[in-house]
């Protein structure tokens, strides 16, 4: 099956993930502002038109609709792994993965990888294995996370984390943009709930 | 002599970190606890000093799943302290936002957290395998939900555009008109849903609760009222204090809240329902007649039911006030600060949430004071475990634990951000 498969839609559904007052839990609401930026500032409009940003601290059934509609999701996420502060981690589940719903298949590596910092016990892992019980994973799913330093009380990424956003805008928007330029996506319509918000 | 010791020292679908702990000794439950590790009071540190206008900001901080009920409570002190009178339009927009708050936290707990308890699965996800046409309304309601928060609030999660007087910035007709067809399939949804939870398999159980609750002669009471209770209390939120008062306790973060004269009470849906069902909207009053919905509903199970009935309320008062919409202009009055107190109090989707402020002449916090619904109910969900585990305090420790849990969501207790694990301690002599 073709990841972009004939019935997706258009839209590709960037969600960052965290808190902007909890440390390093803001590096997905960090990178995935900084993703749109770069797209506007590398010229590629068409790219950025396809982009739904969806960020905040999302429960599960919220992330699960976020990508409902989406042909491609990229999820933006702390992780807590044991790595190296500031390691990336890319997790891409295939075209196939929704077929064996009721399995959380993708799921069991994330949560066992990354560890969970969401809160309710109900986030990206469990989205994803939500997702897969209710045949509502996108037909790509890239997660990036970035190992956190801390998740003190305090807006600020620490030193390693910061220096980790950059590489990871890069690698992110390199991504869009050549799915971009592979599915020859339709006009770009007015992006639904894209605007920026600053905390 | 035998002593049982149950324990579980994270609870796992509530809303953030607490722990359960239970002491039989000889088949007689001695003791039983609730412990919460929550810290919602740093923040009455963390506004002293602070201008009038950051506070709805900073105080929906207080909680991601219910923002809107802190900026509603804030502003409705802050225009209480400063004497502003809101404009209707202002009202209605303000009830709107509270809607969406409603039906998105409700639906959560309702499919996510509750409901697994009722057909016996561990999480949502696995209930999702077997049930997704209920997970599936979940997200449809919830979405509906959401997207009032999104228009009207600034975006989904710790609101933007709340502040005293009105807001920032009124939604265009358009914006809003746009929400109506979602919510009107969502409120389809809820309805089926109520008289899915009708059938639901309810423990016999019931306490003589003194529910709490606001009321309001002619609505349903969200973010404004007068502070009832069953017992005969009749106050408006100045005079919340001369009737209730919060103690510290050792096992517990959160002050336990009594009324002075008579100890623990009842907040939430239930009360809610069972204080005001008379101003339930037309088709929730129907629905509750349909599935035999007895007042009073003193069985803590059911409030799954008063859930439910909420949800369809709150779509119905959303969908109204959407075809009645006319953008406030301007979105919000100049507001002059003066040195004073101010008290407001609304429906957190938990219940009652009180706030009350000392202002400076400048509009500076001089001191705050809130109190959440899950700190006034922390007593009798213990008051429940305790009567409760006696009940069955010949059934294993599995059987005995689940029902304990399920009796601690019945409260949908909102207690601060957490992951979630589970273990059970049980220390035999």
């Amino acid at each position: 099956m073709n990841a972009w498969s004939a019935d997706s839609r258009d839209r590709v559904a960037l969600i960052g993930l965290g808190n902007a007052l909890r440390g390093d839990d803001a590096i997905g609401l960090a990178i995935a502002d900084r993703v749109v930026e770069r797209l506007s500032s590398l010229g590629e409009h068409d790219a950025r038109a396809c982009l739904d940003l969806h960020r905040g601290a999302l429960d599960a059934l919220a992330i699960v609709a976020a990508w409902s509609d989406a042909a491609m999701a990229i999820v933006v996420d702390a992780a807590v792994s044991g790595a190296a502060p500031g390691s990336l981690h890319r997790f891409e589940l295939g075209a196939d993965a929704g077929a064996e719903a009721g399995t959380d298949r993708g799921a069991t590596p994330l949560r066992t990888a990354l560890g969970s910092t969401s809160s309710h016990g109900l986030g990206l892992a469990e989205a994803i294995a939500l997702g897969a019980a209710l045949g509502r994973l996108p037909p790509r799913l890239v997660c990036f996370a970035v190992e956190a330093q801390g998740f003190d009380a305090a807006s600020g990424l620490s030193r390693p984390v910061e220096n980790a956003v950059h590489a990871a805008v890069a690698q992110i928007a390199d991504e869009i943009i050549v799915a971009w330029h592979h599915r020859q996506l339709s006009p770009p319509r007015i992006p639904r709930g894209a605007r920026p918000v600053t905390d | 002599m035998s002593t049982r010791t149950i324990k579980v020292d994270t609870l796992a679908r509530v809303e953030g970190e607490g722990a359960l702990h239970l002491r039989i000794r000889d088949r007689r439950v001695e003791h039983a606890e609730l412990r919460i590790f929550e810290p919602p009071r740093f923040f009455e540190a963390f506004l002293r000093e602070r201008g009038f206008d950051e506070v709805p900001d900073i105080v929906a901080r207080i909680c991601g799943i219910c923002p809107v009920a802190y900026q509603m409570s804030a502003v409705q002190a802050i225009e209480d302290a400063f004497g502003v009178t809101i404009d209707a339009r202002v009202r209605a927009l303000r009830q709107l936002l509270y809607c969406g708050e409603w039906i998105e936290s409700h639906v959560l707990h309702m499919f996510m957290l509750h409901a697994p308890d009722f057909l016996g699965y561990d999480s949502a996800i696995e209930m999702a395998r077997d049930h997704r046409e209920l997970v599936e309304s979940a997200l449809q309601m919830k979405k509906a939900g959401n997207a009032i928060v999104r228009v009207v609030g600034g975006r989904e999660i710790h609101p933007i555009n709340v502040r005293a007087g009105g807001f920032y910035r009124a939604p265009g007709v358009g914006e809003l008109r746009a929400l109506r067809e979602p919510l009107q399939r969502a409120r389809e949804t809820a309805a089926r849903s109520v008289r899915w939870a009708a059938g639901l398999d309810f423990p016999a159980f019931e306490r003589d609760y003194e529910f709490v609750a606001l009321r309001h002669d002619t609505e349903y009471p969200m973010n404004e009222g007068r502070i009832v209770s069953s017992a005969g209390i009749d106050t408006d939120a100045h005079g919340y204090e001369d009737h209730f008062e919060e103690r510290q306790v050792a096992h517990s973060t959160a002050l336990h809240s009594l009324i002075r004269e008579r100890g623990p009470y009842l907040v939430g849906p239930l009360a809610r329902l069972n204080l005001n069902a008379a101003t339930l909207s037309p088709l929730a009053r129907s629905l509750m007649a349909d599935i035999g919905l007895a007042l009073p509903c003193r069985n803590p199970f059911m409030s799954i039911l008063a859930r439910g009935l909420e949800v369809v309320h709150a779509l119905d008062l959303a969908i109204g006030l959407i075809e009645g919409y006319q953008a406030p202009d301007p979105p919000h009055p100049g507001v002059a600060p003066r040195a004073g107190i101010g008290f407001g109090a609304t429906e957190a989707p938990r219940g009652l949430l009180w706030h009350r402020y000392q202002f400076d002449d400048a509009g500076l916090v001089r001191a705050a004071r809130i109190v959440p619904p899950t700190s006034q109910n922390q007593p009798t969900i213990e008051a429940d475990l305790r009567e409760l585990a006696q009940r069955l305090v010949d059934s294993p420790d599995d059987a005995l634990r689940a029902r304990c849990e399920q009796s601690i969501r019945n409260y949908d207790p909102c207690i601060s951000c957490s992951t979630h694990f589970l273990r059970l301690e049980i220390e035999r002599p």
